[in-house]
């Protein structure tokens, strides 16, 4: 298995796929940095707050005048559109500002912000716009950071489903496993050793995706209120790497049964980014009204558990997980779906698959 | 020694029996030409010897020990080179390029190599790989990748592959086709240097049979998924050269007359009712043994024939063959 290993090893380095794979990942993990700091800019809040100041201000004119000339052809159909816009406009306002009300109990400054908007945003200052941009530049902890930016996304596990996918199909569309050797035995040690891969490219893209990702945020000028404990760090790169194994591991079954890469590319970009995990717990959660236990089912997707460890980041140790799991932390619920899914794969693989003909 | 042995084997695809009681044997240092139309069987009997494919019934026996998994056979541990051995340390000793070479497209040749040399954990990787590179005549395609290759190159650097581990016998399906006239007959000289130079047997699948004819020690007929034959170049020669064509008032009578007469002679009849006699048949010992039993000769010739139509003739396998 270890003589596999250092063949695809030498095949991933000397290939082009995982280094272009890599550029994209590094360049998508700058880019959303870079957008998060120009969101969070002094400048481009205060350019919003403007702009939602005018817009109010606007429709509330336009409404204004419209009634006024109500007696004009085109007069009363404009009036209603202008004051229905300007109603609209000041009703998002109040939105942001009733959700920042629930925030300025707990002092958030981007929630002042809100309620300061909807309610006189010509009183806002220079300063305003700095201690909220200072706000949104600082992360609770380094943990949450990434969970917010890398993991809730589902770019890592639809990066690492997708080279898992391409690399295990080239094995069978170019027929290159037929020069290994594969006996029933072979084939064990080679669904095996392929398996370990699925886990070093997890690991290797979850590393690559962190590391540029602190720097670009270091770069960039946010910060932390508090660092993570270790047991934190180790429990939410443990599991992130679980769920993004379990997802690689179920792009190359996809690929071992199908022995199609075009399969394991759709298999990546419908299910491992989460997209139809999302729509199948928007059903579940629906049928929960009728059955209840379906509803129960949700929070053990795979997609869910992506959306936890985004979520709870800083405190997958902390937060109770759902039902009927309440005394055990979410990490717990993430340990048992993970290794669920990706023991399946692996019984798949090497208790059914290794019967296959090549 | 016998360096493959099949027993029985068969093999089905959902119930589909696409070979059955496939008996085979390759003794070390045949080039073994194995011949069949297309579908017969060659390439699934190929992939059942080198373990790609597991067998529905039967056992395959590499250098006399039963390969894991391909029948109740006993499997004796390894007992050294030319020895018995089973299992995975069998296969090793077997080289493949069965139907495509297994070409990594964006890897240039050497690191196709080596990608095979690193997951056989073969010692000195990349010399080896130079060398099998030389061999094949391959030393100068440097760092081009082999999507760019011709077909001719891409077979010979499929071949580079099968002989990387140094492999006793080679299993080679189909390695002439697509190839022009002078790549298939660098080829052909190839397999059979590799043969005398280096002893490796070779089985060797084909439908160029001229290639075949020019290289074969033995030869094995597949039809419908039953070896239907297997006689050595020689036998082979004898029985392919000429034929006698004999047609009597009385076939039943003649024939039986004949093969009791000449017992070492095939006689087949032919619907239309003609005797034909191949192999070391004496024409002027058929005529006398005729004429002595009162038959009515109605027709009396000799034929020669060609490979092709030989083995046509036995992978059809429509006459009676005696």
């Amino acid at each position: 298995m270890f003589n596999l290993m250092k063949s695809d090893m030498y095949r991933l380095v000397h290939g082009k796929m995982l280094w272009v794979v890599t550029a994209i990942v590094v360049a998508v993990s700058v880019l959303v940095v870079a957008m998060m700091h120009v969101v969070s800019s002094p400048e481009f809040l205060s350019m919003t707050a403007s702009a939602v100041d005018m817009t109010v201000t606007a429709c509330e004119d336009e409404g204004a005048r419209g009634a006024a000339s109500g007696d004009e052809t085109e007069g009363p159909a404009a009036a209603a559109v202008s004051v229905a816009a300007a109603a609209e406009a000041v009703e998002d306002v109040a939105e942001n500002a009733a959700e920042a009300e629930k925030g300025a109990a707990s002092g958030s400054a981007s929630a002042e912000l809100w309620a300061s908007v909807a309610e006189d945003p010509q009183a806002l200052s220079e300063a305003d716009f700095e201690d909220v941009s200072r706000e949104m530049r600082t992360f609770t902890t380094p943990a949450d950071m990434l969970g917010d930016s890398v993991v809730s996304g589902g770019m890592l596990t639809l990066i690492v489903a997708l080279v898992a996918a391409l690399f295990c199909a080239q094995d069978f569309t170019t027929r290159f496993a037929r020069n290994l050797v594969m006996d029933r035995r072979g084939r064990m040690r080679y669904y095996g050793e392929k398996i370990v891969l699925v886990g070093v490219l997890a690991a290797f893209f979850l590393a690559v995706v962190s590391l540029t990702s602190v720097a670009s945020f270091a770069v960039a000028g946010f910060t932390y209120e508090a660092a993570n404990s270790l047991t934190d760090l180790l429990a939410f790169f443990g599991l992130t790497w679980l769920v993004i194994f379990a997802y690689g591991c179920s792009a190359a079954v996809i690929v071992w049964i199908s022995r199609s890469a075009g399969a394991g590319v759709a298999w990546a970009i419908v299910v491992c980014s989460g997209f139809l995990g999302a729509a199948v717990g928007q059903v579940l959660l629906s049928l929960a009204v009728v059955a209840p236990w379906l509803g129960a089912l949700e929070p053990w997707l795979l997609s869910s558990c992506v959306q936890d460890l985004g979520a709870f980041a800083g405190v997958l140790l902390g937060t109770p997980a759902a039902a009927p799991l309440t005394m055990a932390p979410v990490a717990v619920q993430v340990l048992i779906a993970g290794v669920v899914a990706a023991g399946l794969c692996g019984v798949l693989a090497l208790g059914v698959l290794r019967k296959r003909d090549l | 020694m016998n360096a493959i042995e099949t027993r029985g084997l068969s093999k089905a695809y959902g119930g589909r029996r696409v070979v059955s009681d496939f008996d085979m044997t390759v003794a070390a240092g045949d080039i073994y030409g194995f011949v069949g139309k297309n579908g017969a069987g060659k390439s699934t009997v190929m992939k059942m010897i080198c373990g790609v494919a597991a067998p529905s019934g039967g056992e395959v026996v590499l250098f006399g020990g039963a390969l894991e998994g391909s029948g109740a056979g006993s499997a004796p541990s390894d007992t050294g080179v030319g020895g018995p051995v089973a299992g995975s340390a069998a296969i090793r000793r077997i080289g493949v390029l069965i139907e495509e070479p297994g070409l990594l497209p964006n890897l240039s040749a050497y690191r196709n190599l080596m990608a095979k040399a690193l997951a056989w954990g073969i010692v000195d990787a990349p010399a080896r790989c130079e060398e099998v590179l030389r061999l094949v005549g391959l030393q100068g395609v440097g760092k081009r990748k082999v999507r760019g290759f011709s077909l001719g190159m891409k077979q010979r650097l499929g071949l580079a592959l099968a002989l990387l581990g140094n492999p006793d016998v080679l299993l080679l399906d189909e390695p002439f086709n697509g190839l022009d006239p002078e790549a298939t007959r660098a080829m052909r000289n190839l397999i059979v240097r590799l043969n005398q130079t280096l002893g490796i047997t070779v089985v060797v699948s084909s439908h160029v049979l001229d290639q075949l004819d020019r290289m074969a020690t033995r030869y094995g007929v597949i039809a419908d998924g039953r070896l239907v034959r297997q006689m050595s170049a020689e036998e082979m020669a004898a029985e392919c050269g000429r034929s006698l064509r004999v047609r009597t008032a009385d076939t039943a009578r003649a024939l039986a007359l004949l093969q009791e007469a000449f017992p070492t002679v095939a006689f087949r009849a032919e619907p239309d009712g003609t005797l034909v006699a191949t192999g070391a048949y004496d024409a002027e010992a058929v005529a006398r043994q005729l004429q002595e039993a009162g038959q009515v000769v109605l027709e009396f010739s000799q034929e020669q024939r060609d490979i092709e139509d030989y083995f046509v003739e036995l992978m059809e396998g429509g006459a009676t063959h005696v």
